[in-house]
């Protein structure tokens, strides 16, 4: 495949490279240099390979979306990309880890889901205008950052990794909306969810999670998978009733598998919820 | 290829190696699955169950069934 050579004679900031089924661009990006005031880049689902150019001179760059190609590579150091908004480049083969992410304050998205990358999630205390932060399904190790600073945050899934440590508490990121961590090796407790009163979903299942820390959860979380952990019958009741107390119908509460059977009222509360329409699994 | 499909699910039980679906018959629309998850479901919806993944996707293919997908391609 030949590299693609851009030159910029008109001082472009903006490309897009729209995907026709038909025609698909092929072969590498070598440089974005001939474009110092990027601010804006799409080339989206086409069979683009090699790795995502260096952009430490795009300092412009607003949005970079690279996402459904066959790029490969590490992700480039984005620290001089300090007005950098959304960076989508899932559904990749992408390596390496993930960079730091601390000079970039006014990211919104970081999108790198379906790719191989490793190492750690970074910080993101000072990611504070974040709102979507999706990457799941890679080879990411370590521990769930803290994200007691990411007040935006709405939706947050790194499930399909191999997260090791504690979920952290939640209770800072109030406009949450969706919150997927299952498929790891995590350990300790399912947050208490009282402040999240916008969460819709809170997929957990399929790790080593003992507890449940307690508190209410909204009437607006109507998605709660947590089965195939280490929840004791007592835990499972308490969720039960955390369930029965939100009032809310017509959801789906899945709590079976490794986990343990529900005893005494946490049976009573499972028929309650059944009869308020939502689809519930014990073991 | 051994498909149950159960319209009354009252603490339905199913195993480890089993996959199942929960779908809404009035919208056709998906809720829950394919997925493996063993105990004892109780829903107001429609459950099928399966022993394997591939009999529930081509399930959800001839009954026109709707699989939403979230969180995908947002730019």
């Amino acid at each position: 495949m030949p590299s693609i050579s851009l030159t910029n004679p008109l001082n472009i900031t903006e490309l897009r490279f729209n995907s026709i089924s038909t025609q698909k661009l092929g072969g590498t990006i070598e440089s974005l240099d001939a474009f110092p005031n990027l601010e804006e880049f799409y080339i989206i689902d086409h069979e683009l390979t090699g790795s995502i150019p260096d952009i430490s001179g795009n300092t412009n760059i607003g949005n970079l979306h690279c996402q459904k190609n066959q790029l490969t590579g590490n992700i480039p150091g984005l620290s001089s990309n300090t007005v950098l908004e959304k960076f989508n480049c899932f559904k990749n083969n992408l390596t390496g880890s993930i960079p730091d992410l601390s000079n970039n304050t006014l990211l919104e998205r970081f999108n790198c889901y379906e790719n191989q990358l490793t190492g750690n999630i970074p910080g993101l205390s000072s990611n504070t205008d974040l709102t979507q932060f999706l990457c799941y399904d890679n080879n990411l190790t370590g521990s769930i950052p803290d994200l007691s600073s990411n007040t935006a945050l709405e939706k947050f899934n790194c499930s399909e990794n191999q997260l090791t440590g504690n979920i952290p508490g939640l209770s800072s990121n109030t406009a949450l909306v969706g919150f997927k961590c299952h498929d790891n090796s995590l350990t300790g407790n399912i947050p208490n969810l009282s402040s999240n009163t916008n969460l819709t979903q809170f997929h957990c299942f399929n790790n080593n999670l003992t507890g449940y820390a307690g508190g209410s959860v909204s009437s607006t979380l109507l998605s709660f998978l947590a089965f195939d952990n280490i929840l004791s019958s007592s835990t499972v009741n308490s969720i039960l009733a955390a369930f029965v107390a939100a009032g809310a119908s017509g959801g789906t509460l899945l709590l079976g598998g490794s986990n343990a059977a529900p005893t005494g009222q946490g049976i009573t509360d499972k028929a309650t919820l059944s009869s308020r329409g939502w689809t519930v699994v014990t073991s | 290829m051994t498909i149950q499909k159960i319209t009354d699910v009252d603490n339905i039980e199913t195993t480890q190696e089993q996959w199942w679906i929960i779908y809404n018959d009035e919208t056709k629309t998906v809720l829950l699955g394919p997925l493996q998850c063993s105990g004892y479901t109780s829903s107001p919806h429609v459950m099928v169950i399966g022993d394997t993944e591939k009999e529930l996707l081509t399930y959800i293919e001839e009954n026109d069934l709707i699989i939403l997908i979230d969180y995908e391609d947002e730019l």
